[in-house]
Parts: C-alpha cells; sequence; structure tokens
C-alpha cells in the first residue's frame, strides 16, 4: 500500500459516481424518446459496478509481490445496461405518429420506462456518494499533513 | 524434528522454508531478492525526490489538459493531483528541513 493508496481509492469511486451522474442524465433527457435506432422505445440504462481487484484479498510475507491485493483498489464500472425487464409507460395518444396501430393495445404509445421520480433519488444518491469520497480525500489529506507535525 | 527454517535466509519479516519432502517445490537454496531497506538515505532520498518529480510533472500535465481540451479530464483527477503534488512535495520539505536542523544542531555543538 502506498501512500496515496486511499486517495486513489477514493478517485476510483469519483469517477464511478460521475458516470452514474452522466447516465442519470441521459435517462431523463431521454424520459420522452419514442423511437430508437434499435426499435421501440428508449430504456433506461443503469450501472453496475464491481470491486476492481477481484479475489482474495489477503497478506503474508510468504506469497509473492503480483499476488498480493493489499485491502482492494477501488471500484469499476464493468456496464452500463439497459433495463429491458420493468413495465413501459402506456399513453393514449392515436394521432401519435409511434402510436401502435392495431390489436388490443391500438391506439397507445410506448414511451420510456424513465421513472424521473426514480432518477431524481438516484441523482442525489449519487452525488451524496460523490460527496463522502471527496470526504474520504479530505481525511487522507488532514490525516497526511497531521503526520506531518509529528514532533514539530 | 528437522529445523524448519535456516536462519541465514531471514531477511526482515520474510524466510526460506526448508524443504523437507523432496516432492515439493525446491526454494530452500534460492537466495532471497535483496531488500529495499539494505540502500542508503541518499538512494532513498533521491528515489522519493522522482516520485515528488513525478507528481508535479503529473499535474502539470493534467491542467494543460484541462486548459486545452476540458471534456477530456475530470475535475477530481484534476485536483487530487494537485492534492498529491502539494502532500509529495510537503513531506520533501519536512525531511529536508530536518536534515539541515540536525546539521545545525551538529555544527552549534561547542
Amino acid at each position: 500500500m502506498g501512500m496515496f493508496s486511499s486517495i486513489n481509492t477514493a478517485a476510483s469511486g469519483l469517477t464511478a459516481q460521475r458516470l452514474r451522474q452522466d447516465v442519470i442524465s441521459n435517462n431523463i433527457a431521454n424520459a420522452n424518446t419514442t423511437r430508437t435506432s434499435e426499435g421501440g422505445p428508449f430504456r433506461r440504462s443503469r450501472v453496475i459496478l464491481r470491486p476492481r481487484t477481484e479475489g482474495p484479498t489477503w497478506k503474508s510475507p510468504f506469497i509473492p509481490q503480483p499476488l498480493d491485493n493489499g485491502v482492494g483498489q477501488g471500484v469499476r464500472v464493468t456496464e452500463v445496461q439497459k433495463d429491458m425487464d420493468s413495465e413501459l409507460r402506456m399513453v393514449y395518444d392515436p394521432t401519435h405518429p409511434d402510436a401502435i396501430q392495431s390489436g388490443p393495445r391500438a391506439g397507445y404509445v410506448e414511451y420510456p420506462n424513465v421513472n424521473v421520480v426514480t432518477e431524481m433519488v438516484d441523482m442525489i444518491d449519487a452525488s451524496r456518494a460523490y460527496e463522502a469520497n471527496v470526504a474520504v480525500v479530505n481525511g487522507a489529506r488532514q490525516m497526511f499533513q497531521r503526520a506531518l507535525e509529528i514532533g514539530r | 524434528m528437522t529445523n524448519l527454517f535456516d536462519p541465514g535466509q531471514v531477511q526482515g519479516n520474510a524466510m526460506q522454508i526448508a524443504r523437507t519432502d523432496p516432492n515439493h517445490l525446491p526454494g530452500r537454496n534460492q537466495p532471497l531478492p535483496a531488500s529495499p531497506n539494505e540502500t542508503g538515505f541518499r538512494d532513498a532520498l533521491m528515489g522519493s525526490l522522482g516520485d515528488v518529480n513525478d507528481a508535479q510533472i503529473n499535474h502539470e500535465q493534467l491542467s494543460i489538459q484541462a486548459v486545452v481540451n476540458p471534456d477530456s479530464v475530470e475535475a477530481h483527477d484534476l485536483t487530487i493531483a494537485a492534492a498529491e503534488a502539494n502532500m509529495t512535495l510537503g513531506i520533501t520539505r519536512n525531511v529536508v528541513d530536518r536534515v539541515i536542523q540536525a546539521y545545525r544542531d551538529i555544527t552549534n555543538l561547542r
């Protein structure tokens, strides 16, 4: 573990939360998009996170350096996944060009499965998590400065 | 009971385990890698000065990138690089100050 390992770990969290914020803003911007290149309305995306070091984290003088994972190195984004499971929002609007033409749901328009309230709550969550990571960086900096004051 | 550890093969908190079973991997006769704490104060100081310089260069490059192409760099990466450059410089200044203080203390012994 180096001098800045906690700061670098927190930086990975900051980057992940920034990406979450970008994805949320894309979801909200496309909350009324009814037409996409893959057909159908826009589907909300969500961010899947994983720890950066896979496998066990142990420490021993007997294991070689490359196998030594330390206490972990932060978080990484594995994928930005489309939510294909949750229900689409159906709005009755027969004059809309994307309205369903025939069948039992004729006249309805499929709107994205984006719930703006949920996205807002997610955004609060992302910005609070960002704040928490900033607090970690500042805490590590303060510890470092206290260390410099030892014996002064 | 044979002796599991060869006292000549112990360095710091690392040691070679003796091989008691011929099917086990050989390991006892390989010398341990030189531990980094054998280098002197001068090498340690010069090495850490290199690290300080790297942190400064990293911060400078990120600042230039932030001015030239703001979309390509995250704000927190820039501030963290600045904090790291500041912290490494702070500890270097502290160490050098202490060394100079020790030198002055010795020259004032009279």
